[in-house]
């Protein structure tokens, strides 16, 4: 190939590297907005002393006192929120 | 750099990015504003619409494993749906990903205690490379999504899905002797799409 700016084995390379997730991880992040469910409730537990310090301590017993389901997401969410 | 320091709107490697995503940017404002108001269609889209460039960051630049790839992935869009009420300039929604897709993959990283350049830290600059491969990737992606369809997918299922000619002649019902010949003019199509996207810019 005498392309200047980009061989034909790069190219090749480009398309496999931007393949794409598997369906899968598509649907799961689909579903976030449902299995965080209300985002008012983060917003509470953050405001709360209390939960932080649990929450720094045992992040899973954290939410499941504050009746928050220990999902992924919602640990992820929790983990953003308090680290802004 | 923390989430909120937003890159240019396309760039993941730099400001000298060129993928070109000339109606895409303005289409990422409005889908972040219905997401705003619980549209689910509307936040599919805009998975669908990123999924390539967080993809490629974990695994392409940071080389994640699948199985932290996959968490870090979910990360990633839990923060995006999380801060959507407070993204300032939705047209900029690109780059803030791609920001949030480089911190998720550092944080884990750090997490799993992998070593980069020193024993106790990993080294940011060690991926600046990768990023900038992604982003050519990237800019090859934006060339290929500008070909006629049935050339966009003869290139995808054979270089990105490692489809066999047969699978490829079943699939889209031509004969699989003629199929390296089509993948050859694709890939010619390809290159001359992305060159002259290079060119314009």
């Amino acid at each position: 190939m005498s392309d200047p700016l980009l061989s034909e084995t790069k190219l090749v390379a480009a398309l496999k590297l931007t393949a794409g997730p598997p369906p899968a991880w598509l649907e799961a992040a689909a579903m976030i907005p449902s299995t965080l469910g209300d985002l008012d409730a983060i917003e509470r537990v953050v405001d709360s002393a209390a939960f932080r310090e649990r929450f720094a301590r045992d992040p899973l017993d954290a939410l499941t006192h504050a009746g928050l389901p220990p999902s992924p997401p919602v640990l992820a969410a929790l983990r953003d929120r308090l680290a802004s | 750099m923390t989430d909120d320091q937003i890159l240019s709107p396309s760039s993941i490697a730099g400001p000298q990015s060129r993928v070109r995503r000339p109606s895409s940017s303005a289409d990422d404002a409005e889908l972040v504003a219905r997401c705003r108001s619980g549209d689910d269609g509307a936040w599919r889209t805009l998975i669908e619409r990123h999924a390539s460039l967080v993809h490629g960051i974990l695994r392409g630049a940071f080389r994640l494993e699948a199985h932290d790839a996959e968490d870090a992935f979910q990360e990633v869009f839990t923060r995006l749906y999380v801060r959507l009420g407070s993204v300032r300039d939705g047209e900029a929604v690109r780059g803030w990903i791609a920001q949030v897709t480089r911190n998720v993959a550092l944080d884990w990283l750090r997490r799993s205690g992998r070593e980069m350049v020193s024993d106790t830290a990993v080294d940011e600059r060690a991926f600046e490379e990768p990023l900038r491969a992604v982003d050519e990737a990237l800019t090859v992606r934006a060339a290929l999504d500008r070909l006629p369809r049935p050339q966009q997918e003869i290139l995808d299922r054979f270089f990105a899905r490692d489809e066999s000619y047969q699978t490829i002649g079943a699939a889209l019902g031509i004969p699989p002797g003629t199929i390296a010949s089509r993948i050859s003019r694709a890939l010619a199509a390809l290159r001359d799409e992305f060159e002259q996207g290079a060119v314009e810019q």
